[in-house]
């Protein structure tokens, strides 16, 4: 898989590496359209957004910082769980210490 | 839905220019037609929340999948086996603080480097690897139907990098799982063009495009990539667009 990069198109692509051929097949083998059946449900239609955001964060603006201070924030909540779950402090930063009972 | 935004000031901030620029560009785009700007803000407000909820609730979801995953044992790229949870693993799906700090210290910092047509995640200092593991953490929520968590797992992959035709078809998929199909067919669009090779995109498309009441847009999409087969001779794939064709000209879904 290769990244482009938007407005460098000299630029060497940014490259990801292979994921293991299990799990690459696995977005194609849930969501073949040849093998799957089409729902046979009504369908109605979703109001179509105002503007799709997402596509918008690829380029620069202040969007671009909504963007990344969402995904800090996000973060630091999803490294508290990880911590928490795992016992082991915030994943070394600085440790998460047990309370005795009756320890305010 | 109106989601519940945590306050945070470089949220408020960063909206606040966001906002500008947007009402100014509708203004005029509709100079001619006076458009209600108190209405149009609140949505706009609105939607940059629930734009913002869904990128937290996503990264907290994929980390928590990777987590799960590995103790489950199923084993993903670098996890270590059997309940054992590598922290190392997990920690490289956090930014590093090397990059916050930057980030943080200089107001600039992300408009230069978005500007320079650099995707975010390098901006926050994550690895490609990173990354990758949380495609795979979207592609296993999406392979258990866990349709609204991945839509959000792959909102955040998209923010993080938008240029990965992968990430929308993901999200694509998702939408389409959720009814949101003018969502959908706008990100398969987009997974079209980014990777216009990829039939799996083309057929997703047509799909979605299905599902809206376009049939004939769908057909028209999948008559011209087999004429293109037909061309250069391409025997598999002009079969396998046939069998979909095919299948297409039997749905009888209606919106």
């Amino acid at each position: 898989m290769s990244i482009p990069i938007s407005g460098q198109p000299d630029a060497v692509p940014k490259k990801i590496p292979e994921l293991p051929s299990e799990h690459k097949a696995l977005l194609g083998r849930r969501v073949s359209w040849v093998k799957g059946k089409l729902p046979e449900e009504e369908k109605k239609p979703e109001k179509v957004e105002l503007a799709h955001i997402s596509h918008v964060v690829g380029q620069s603006g202040p969007i671009a910082r909504v963007a990344a201070t969402a995904v800090i924030i996000g973060a630091h909540r999803a490294k508290k769980q990880a911590a928490e779950r795992s016992g082991e402090g915030v994943l070394g930063q600085h440790s998460v210490k047990k309370k005795e009972p009756g320890e305010v | 839905m109106q989601q519940k935004v945590p306050w945070d000031p470089t949220f408020e901030e960063s909206v606040s220019q966001f906002e500008e620029q947007a009402i100014a560009a509708q203004v005029h785009v509709e100079s001619l037609h006076p458009f209600d700007r108190e209405l149009f803000s609140t949505q706009l407000r609105e939607q940059l929340g629930g734009f913002y909820a869904d990128i937290q609730k996503g990264y907290e979801i994929l980390v928590n999948t990777v987590m799960d995953l590995s103790a489950e044992g199923v084993g993903l790229a670098g996890m270590e086996p059997a309940g054992k949870l590598s922290m190392k693993t997990v920690k490289h799906l956090f930014p590093s603080q090397e990059a916050l700090d930057k980030f943080t210290q200089d107001e600039n910092y992300a408009d230069r480097w978005m500007e320079e047509g650099k995707p975010l995640y390098e901006l926050l200092g994550l690895t490609t690897q990173a990354i990758a593991t949380m495609y795979e953490a979207a592609c296993h929520l999406l392979d258990t139907d866990k349709d609204e968590a991945s839509r959000c797992g792959f909102r955040l992959l998209l923010v993080l990098a938008p240029h990965m035709a992968d990430f929308w078809m993901g999200y694509g998929v998702s939408l389409i799982r959720l009814k949101k199909l003018e969502e959908a067919i706008s990100s398969l669009e987009r997974a079209v063009s980014l990777d216009p090779n990829s039939v799996q995109a083309l057929l997703l498309l047509c799909r979605a495009l299905a599902e809206a009441g376009r049939k004939s847009e769908a057909e028209a999409k999948l008559s011209t990539r087999l004429d293109e087969a037909a061309r250069t001779a391409d025997q598999q794939l002009y079969d396998l667009l046939e069998s979909a064709r095919f299948e297409l000209s039997k749905f009888a879904g209606t919106v």
